[in-house]
């Protein structure tokens, strides 16, 4: 273990983040609230500490794929640890768990809360809170590689914190892969906040959810989310909610020409079949709720949306529907967006592979000596891939068998414990019953939350780089 | 640039690690995906899976948009074709790994045919550098333009050389042979000397000169070494073939054995080559060295398929007498003795890769100029350029001491109808000749960038 380089790569990221810090404290500025000067002492403290691990703790050894994973989860703690410090400092989220779970909820993504009403924040404060989910959309440490001059190590690093299960490059050059989903993720993001604008939101909150829609997140600056919108703003989200659950490659194809290649992308495909049939599945069984074809459709897609891509904006309470169509939703959760978007879950694309290869495996059981190649993408796929996947798979149940058991103990209703471990570990941040989109996480105690800070953190970086951290053999002198 | 490596065996993948550092593209084309993959554990590009003489496999590597295409499989066809389809769909300049001997002979028939830019044969490079070797042990590098007719060589001056002390200006009078002396570097310092400069010991000079004065220049500098003319080979590869031709060709009178154990090889070579002995015995059986006479000859040089065997072999025949050189494969194992007490190690893959390496370096940066050979010495502080004079301009038709050059520049060498010229004073440049000019801090795209321009 070269942990010189990865604490060197650690404070690169502190200087990042110190630098991410300065945008919340122009928002003070602009709002003219005492409070942004939390924000300088940050800076400093984030800026004195990584300049000190960035300085002397230099190594030229080589960069493994152990060193890679341990970057990236003991990086993505660290920067949770330092971001939720204007949460607790500033003293608008008093306990330090609390601004922790605030923190770590807004880097993964997830989008869960402890604030029952987040319009209480302070403008710049609550800035700094979605902002987490744009950096933490795309990953910081793919940040990191896109801004720094690289070498070919930090392919070791894009893999440990990139979704899916295939992480290629774009062009040939970690930097200038990272560097082009950036200018995308910035493209996209930028248009919509600026059709939000155009919707009639007011410009602070197009930013705010345009960062939340962005990263695939879920945090909402008003008491009643996404509610508070015009339909047709509501509308806008829905859609540039699904344009982020998909792969990034996908825009990176139709950048290049690649028009055709782009539309007939397998997963792509897969990933709208989905949301077709969710959709006019929920419409048909929640008709009787609205009466009205359009607002039942509106608010199906909307949630479908909002659900599949593991964002976790709602405009209605869902905790009502019919109990098929909340149980549809809690698919949508396992399902999440495509790899390689900022969306959180299995991915489309590993639930596509095991399908795959579980009926391959039937029809090998009745024809043991048949030959199969499994083809995805038209591709055919390693049996290593395939593996990986499954592995995948087995190590996520067991991750939501146990965050089930341990929530469990709380005592909630079955929907309540289920749901939170599923919004939490695949990043949604919005679940059924006393976790909807009515009620928020403020209801558990401590202990309960330090499990879901683990379930998001271990969600978003896909469960390995997490348990490599806290393996004995990543640690150990390689033998 | 953009450069597609197809083939990631030991070449392609040297090949692959100098070029990202160099900070080009790189795309790997493979037909293996675990090849593919541990090579992108390593290094910063992009991989293909397939076979690369396949168009869409080609295609998806984006051959449209590279520079250059480097195909260094293991075999010469695929390379071939796999050449000659990158041509056809796009305007990238292709180099195939072409090694078989049978080819060599149409080499050129098939380079100007199918749109090759150039052809690499590891152990035809192998066969060469050995030579060079044997022939100019004393050199630090060397490199060649005008097709291996005009050299440049780097060598020491030794302690009491009697051109110590000697102007410039009178060396060649002197020293009774016709070289010129382009850069001088002393206490770490490099000079482009001018007549007046003097030699002083312990200089590192770069000189040029045709073949017949290199050697003279050696004898008459104090490097009074006698030829090698004694060689004894192990193993009958493809390296022997081409080195016992280069032997026969390069030196008079040579005597050469070659020792090896399987019966058709020998068989063949010994109907190549009649006036050459050719011992069936194995090498590594005791006596068989010593009854052949290994402790006579001048020179000792293991080319069997084995490392290990290479290794042992020349290390059991290194002595004061004889000079061993082993052929040593595996880049590892070449790291690991190069201290150990062999005379020369030798390893095919990184002479070629080394090759191809200069050459795209060259490429690189003589892109958009008229530059056709480039060679970087002195760590890379001084340059060595070819140029091809197409068209009447302000240099041509002129005496050369009449030329106003840009300091730092000498014009080192000039081929005209396929005879040397080492340029004094009074020669002057005309449309059709090749020119190599040396010089310090200079970047030049064109010939007529040499002289001061008002």
């Amino acid at each position: 273990m070269n942990i010189k380089k990865v604490l060197n790569h650690i404070g690169i990221m502190m200087i990042l983040e110190a630098i991410l810090m300065i945008i919340p404290f122009i928002v003070s500025l602009i709002y003219n609230e005492s409070v942004g000067k939390i924000f300088i002492y940050c800076i400093i403290v984030l800026l004195i500490i990584g300049f000190f691990l960035f300085k002397f703790f230099v190594s030229d050894n080589k960069f493994y794929s152990a060193e890679g994973f341990v970057t990236v989860s003991l990086g993505w703690i660290v920067l949770s640890l330092f971001g939720a410090l204007p949460f607790y400092f500033s003293r608008e989220i008093p306990n330090f768990i609390d601004a922790l779970f605030e923190t770590v909820s807004g880097f993964t993504t997830t989008g869960a809360t402890i604030l029952s009403n987040p319009s209480n924040l302070s403008k710049c404060i609550n800035f700094w809170r979605c902002l987490t989910h744009f950096v933490g959309g795309m990953g910081v440490l793919v940040l990191m590689l896109a801004i720094i001059p690289t070498k070919s190590e930090n392919m070791q690093i894009m893999k440990a914190e990139s979704p899916g299960p295939q992480v290629g490059k774009l062009v040939s050059k970690v930097s200038h892969t990272a560097r082009t989903l950036y200018y995308i993720y910035i493209f996209l993001t930028a248009l919509a906040i600026i059709s939000y604008i155009i919707s009639g939101m007011p410009i602070y909150d197009s930013i705010c959810i345009g960062f939340g829609t962005a990263g695939t997140g879920g945090f909402v600056v008003t008491s009643n989310g996404c509610a508070a919108y015009s339909e047709l703003s509501q509308t806008l989200i829905a859609i540039f909610m699904l344009l982020f659950g998909v792969n990034f490659n996908i825009y990176f194809l139709i950048l290049i020409g690649k028009i055709k290649d782009a539309f007939f992308s397998e997963e792509l495909r897969v990933y709208f079949i989905i949301v077709i049939i969710s959709v006019t599945v929920i419409v048909l069984n929640i008709f009787n709720l609205y009466g009205n074809f359009n607002k039942t459709f509106h608010t199906a897609f909307f949630h479908v949306s909002s659900i599949i891509t593991t964002t976790g904006f709602a405009i209605g309470d869902f905790s009502k529907w019919p109990e098929f169509s909340q149980t549809i939703l809690l698919f949508l959760m396992i399902c999440g967006g495509c790899a390689g978007s900022t969306a959180g879950g299995i991915k489309v694309s590993r639930i596509i592979l095991s399908y795959k290869a579980a009926t391959n495996e039937l029809y090998t059981q009745l024809h043991p000596d048949s030959v199969k190649i499994i083809k995805f993408e038209d591709k055919p796929i390693q049996k290593d891939t395939i593996r990986t996947v499954l592995c995948y798979v087995v190590i996520y149940v067991i991750f939501i068998l146990a965050g089930i058991a341990l929530i469990s103990l709380e005592n909630y209703d079955f929907a309540t414990t289920v749901s939170s471990v599923f919004e939490t570990f695949n990043n949604i941040g919005q679940g059924l019953s006393k976790v909807g989109p009515t009620g928020n996480f403020s209801i558990f105690n401590s202990f309960s939350k330090l499990i879901f800070i683990v379930l998001m953190l271990t969600g978003r970086l896909e469960i390995f780089p997490i348990i490599m951290l806290f393996s004995k053999k990543t640690w150990k002198r390689s033998i | 640039m953009k450069i597609i490596i197809v083939g990631c065996g030991k070449v392609g993948l040297t090949l692959a690690h100098n070029l990202t550092n160099e900070k080009h593209d790189i795309i790997l084309v493979d037909k293996s995906q675990l090849v593919l993959d541990n090579a992108m554990l390593s290094i910063d590009c992009m991989s293909v899976i397939g076979n690369g003489a396949i168009q869409s496999v080609l295609i998806e590597a984006q051959v449209e948009t590279a520079d250059y295409l480097i195909a260094c499989t293991s075999s010469d066809e695929i390379n071939i074709l796999t050449c000659l389809m990158a041509r056809k769909s796009s305007k990238c300049r292709t180099i195939a790994r072409i090694r078989n001997p049978e080819y060599a002979k149409q080499l050129e028939y098939i380079m100007s045919e199918l749109d090759i830019t150039m052809t690499i044969n590891p152990e035809l490079a192998t066969a060469r550098e050995i030579l060079r070797i044997i022939k100019y042990p004393k050199s630090i590098t060397s490199s060649s333009f005008f097709k291996g007719r005009l050299n440049s060589l780097l060598i020491e001056i030794p302690e009491n050389s009697k051109i110590v002390g000697v102007k410039l200006s009178d060396a060649n009078k002197y020293l009774k042979c016709n070289i010129l002396i382009c850069v001088i570097e002393r206490n770490g310092e490099i000079i482009i000397p001018n007549g007046n400069s003097i030699i002083e010991k312990n200089d590192k000079i770069l000189f040029v000169a045709d073949n017949k004065n290199v050697l003279s220049f050696f004898s008459e500098i104090g490097y009074a070494y006698k030829q090698l003319s004694s060689f004894m080979i192990i193993g009958a590869g493809r390296i022997t073939h081409y080195l016992v031709n280069l032997l026969l060709k390069n030196i008079p009178n040579c005597s050469i054995k070659v020792v090896e154990k399987d019966l058709s090889s020998c068989e063949d070579l010994a109907s190549k080559f009649p006036n050459i002995s050719v011992v069936h015995a194995d090498a590594t059986e005791k006596n068989v060295l010593i009854k052949e006479g290994m402790n006579d000859v001048g020179a000792f040089i293991t080319l069997t398929g084995l490392d290990e065997e290479n290794i042992i072999l020349a290390l059991l025949a290194n002595n004061t007498k004889t000079k061993s050189i082993a052929k040593v494969n595996h880049l590892n194992f070449a790291d690991a003795v190069k201290d150990m007490p062999i005379g020369s190690i030798v390893n095919p893959e990184r002479i070629a890769a080394n090759i191809i390496l200069s050459y795209v370096r060259a490429a690189a940066d003589s892109r958009d100029s008229d530059i056709d050979t480039l060679y970087r010495l002195f760590d890379e502080r001084i340059e060595a350029m070819g140029f091809r004079i197409k068209t009447e301009s302000i240099v041509t038709n002129i005496k050369i001491k009449d030329l106003k050059l840009k300091k730092n520049v000498v014009i080192a060498g000039i081929y005209r109808n396929g005879n040397v010229i080492m340029p004094n004073g009074f020669d002057e440049l005309i449309v059709g000749d090749s020119v190599v000019i040396i010089t310090k801090d200079n970047k030049f795209k064109n010939i007529t960038e040499i002289v001061e321009q008002h």
